[in-house]
Formats: structure tokens, C-alpha cells, sequence
């Protein structure tokens, strides 16, 4: 970098909430096998939630069972993360039952965007139910389509669909470099992977 | 359906009605071991992560921001230093948030650099922007430690990267520190246990030329 003089750029003005007809509601798809799809979702959740924006989050595939992190702390945000494992098992031995979780787990999505409430809805792990063929792809992306102007939607999960990714408006790949678990055995931890 | 049921249901967050899923299941499929509560082990029992989020697309300092909401969840302290954000600016989505979860959230820089030349305003904060965190660090103040942007004032040589590397190397057992930013030097990646290469496949700037939002990038 070359020295010299710093101009520095006056910020203009603070970033404000722009009225929903005037922002530029995003398609987002965090895909990819490396760390940091889930996570970075939950980041735009920290985020929107500190402009008071209306914030939801589904998890598909995650078991209701299990109290993550994530759940225990956006909830001292008032924000409520949803599991939609309703308390069963997802990828048991019957596909049926697995696909019919899918489908309730996608109507409950498709009710809160025809409200229209949130601002930021995240679908969390959304992309296994399209490659197992749990749920159509094309419906699903004509259904994020025609949400409501101005509502940014997260899908995170691997092997996003190739027509997920056309309809995105920004999609990044966490691309593994390095995984403690791959390298040196390191199971998940408290605080870091749940 | 009681009064509340019905109620609920114009929350789309609430669990619907109408029969379970389980309903379609000729046998209920037996409940696997139900986990026990996660407990974050003491500090000898964890396996104490260097993560380094790179790369050029989004994601690397939202995703520290996730991780410090689920150490935060488990009651963990946890802090974030920004090495690029000027001091004193504590405006965007995040300070607000974890200040109301009270998580320590410091910004150290001298304020965006894009297309700016650089001075020795910038050095000098970034050094001892690096002083304070390494002295944090070695005292063990935190389980989780998000040094955001680091990588650039490495990148740049305002800090020495081999400084860096063996403070970060000799940090108290089962400190887990998170790095972020471009360029992140080999050196920290071979030091690293966990490291994600953020790839931009798609930017709404890039493409569409929509820039930041309050709530998604700031």
C-alpha cells in the first residue's frame, strides 16, 4: 500500500431502516460444506435485531430436542427459533414421515411470509429438503419470489440447488480449508457448533 | 382447541394445529438416547479453537457474530475487537444487539481504509488496537475472542504476523479465538485449527450494484 496522504471519506449519513418499498429485499444462500452457513445467518440475526427489525428463524432437519446456544440467547433478544423437527427424528427410515415433516415445516414458512411480518426470515437447512426431494424446488422458489417487498430471506445448507442459486441475489460458498473434526477428531462443542 | 390454540395462529411461529406428522407413521419410531443438557465443559476439557473466517465473500464477520451468539447462549464471556471500525463509531445492527446480550463489543481502527492511502494513524492503532487484545488474551478475560479484521493490518505489515501467531499459540487452554478478514497470512492458517474460505459466487453489489443495508452488512 502506498503512503501518502489519508483522505478520508466522510460517511454520509447513518445507516437507517429504509421504509420496506425502498429497500432491496435479498435472496441470500449460504452454501457450501465449510463452517459458517448457520452461524452467518445467525450474524444477520444479531444484526437486524439490533436495528429492531422483525427477525424469524425455522430450522428444518435440527431436532427439537436439542437447546442450542443460538436458541437460549436470540430469545433474550425476543427473537423465537423455530425447530420444525416438531420433536421427531428427521432422516429416520421412513421417507414418508420425513417428507411429510417437510411439508407442515413449509407450510408454516409459507403462512409467515404471506404475512409479510418479518423483515429478516432465515430458513435454516432448507436446501436438504429440496435435494432429498422432500419439497419442490421451483415451488419453493416461486413461493420466496412473491414474498413481500422489501423481506430478506436466508436459506442456508449444503449443495444448494443450481435454481436457488440463479434466483439468489447473493449466495456465498463456505469452502473448507481446514475442520477440527476432519483434521484432529474434535467433535462439536457447546458455545461453537451448537 | 382452547382459546390460546386458536389465538396463536396468527403467529406463524407458533406450532400449527391439526394432527402431528407422527399420525402418518404406521409405528412410532423408537426415541433415540434423548441428549443430556450441553454443559460447556472447564476450560482443561475444551479443545480451545483458532478459527479463521477468510476469503472475499460475505459472511466472515457474521458468522463470529453467530458463533458469539451461541457462546453467549452457553454463558460463555465472550468479546469482539475490530481492528478496521473507527474508534468511537458504535453505530450498525451489532452493537446495539450484544450490547443488550452485554457482550463487549470494541471497535479499534482508525475507520474504513477502501481506496484510502494509508497513514501511520492507522499503524499506530492498529499496534496498540493488538496490545490490548494480546494482554486480554493472555489473561485469560475470555472463552471466546473475536478479533474482526485482523487479517488486513497483517496483511498490510502493521502487525507482525509472527507476533501474533505465537501470542495466539500460547493462550491460556481452551480460549477459543475467532479471526477474520481477506488475505488471512499462511502462517495463521497453518496455526489454525478451523478455517472457512468465504466464496462470493453471487453479490448483490457485484451484480446488482445494491449496496449495504442496515440489518444484512452493517
Amino acid at each position: 500500500m502506498p503512503k501518502g496522504t489519508r483522505v478520508r471519506r466522510p460517511r454520509k449519513r447513518p445507516y437507517t431502516i429504509a421504509p420496506r418499498d425502498e429497500r432491496h429485499g435479498l435472496l441470500i444462500v449460504h452454501t457450501g460444506k465449510g463452517k459458517g452457513k448457520t452461524t452467518a445467518a445467525l450474524g444477520m440475526l444479531v444484526r437486524a435485531s439490533g436495528y429492531d427489525l422483525s427477525v424469524g428463524m425455522f430450522q428444518f432437519i435440527k431436532s427439537a430436542e436439542t437447546l442450542y446456544g443460538e436458541h437460549i440467547a436470540a430469545k433474550r433478544l425476543g427473537i423465537d427459533i423455530v425447530p420444525l423437527g416438531d420433536g421427531f427424528t428427521w432422516l429416520s427410515e421412513n421417507i414418508a414421515a420425513d417428507r411429510a415433516l417437510a411439508e407442515r415445516g413449509w407450510a408454516r414458512v409459507q403462512e409467515a411470509l404471506a404475512l409479510g411480518k418479518h423483515d429478516v426470515l432465515i430458513l435454516d437447512e432448507l436446501t436438504y429438503c429440496l435435494t432429498f426431494g422432500w419439497l419442490d424446488t421451483a415451488q419453493v422458489i416461486a413461493t420466496l419470489g412473491a414474498r413481500a417487498p422489501g423481506t430478506h430471506v436466508i436459506v442456508t445448507g449444503r449443495d444448494a440447488p443450481a435454481a436457488l442459486i440463479e434466483a439468489a441475489d447473493l449466495v456465498t460458498e463456505m469452502h473448507v480449508v481446514k475442520h477440527p473434526y476432519r483434521e484432529q477428531g474434535i467433535g462439536a462443542q457447546p458455545g461453537i457448533e451448537l | 382447541m382452547t382459546d390460546s390454540e386458536s389465538l396463536s395462529r396468527t403467529d406463524p411461529m407458533s406450532p400449527p394445529e391439526g394432527p402431528s406428522p407422527s399420525a402418518a407413521r404406521r409405528a412410532p419410531v423408537p426415541k433415540r438416547k434423548k441428549p443430556g443438557p450441553y454443559r460447556v465443559p472447564p476450560r482443561a476439557q475444551r479443545h480451545g479453537l483458532l478459527i479463521v473466517n477468510t476469503g472475499d465473500g460475505k459472511g466472515k464477520t457474521t458468522a463470529a457474530l453467530g458463533l458469539l451468539l451461541r457462546a453467549v447462549g452457553r454463558s460463555m464471556r465472550v468479546g469482539m475487537f475490530q481492528f478496521m471500525k473507527a474508534t468511537g463509531i458504535t453505530e450498525g445492527g451489532e452493537y446495539a444487539a450484544l450490547r443488550r446480550l452485554g457482550v463487549e463489543i470494541v471497535p479499534l481502527g482508525a475507520g474504513c481504509t477502501l481506496g484510502v492511502e494509508e497513514t501511520a494513524d492507522d499503524q499506530t492503532l492498529a499496534k496498540s488496537g493488538w496490545d490490548h487484545c494480546a494482554a486480554l488474551l493472555a489473561a485469560g478475560e475470555y472463552d471466546v475472542l473475536v478479533l474482526d479484521e485482523l487479517t488486513l493490518p497483517l496483511s498490510y505489515g502493521w502487525v507482525d504476523t509472527a507476533v501474533v501467531v505465537d501470542a495466539i499459540r500460547a493462550r491460556p487452554v481452551g480460549t477459543h479465538v475467532v479471526v477474520t478478514g481477506r488475505r488471512a497470512p499462511s502462517a495463521l492458517i497453518d496455526a489454525a485449527d478451523l478455517v472457512t474460505d468465504m466464496r462470493v459466487i453471487k453479490h448483490p453489489f457485484r451484480e446488482q450494484g445494491v449496496r449495504a443495508q442496515a440489518g444484512i452488512d452493517v
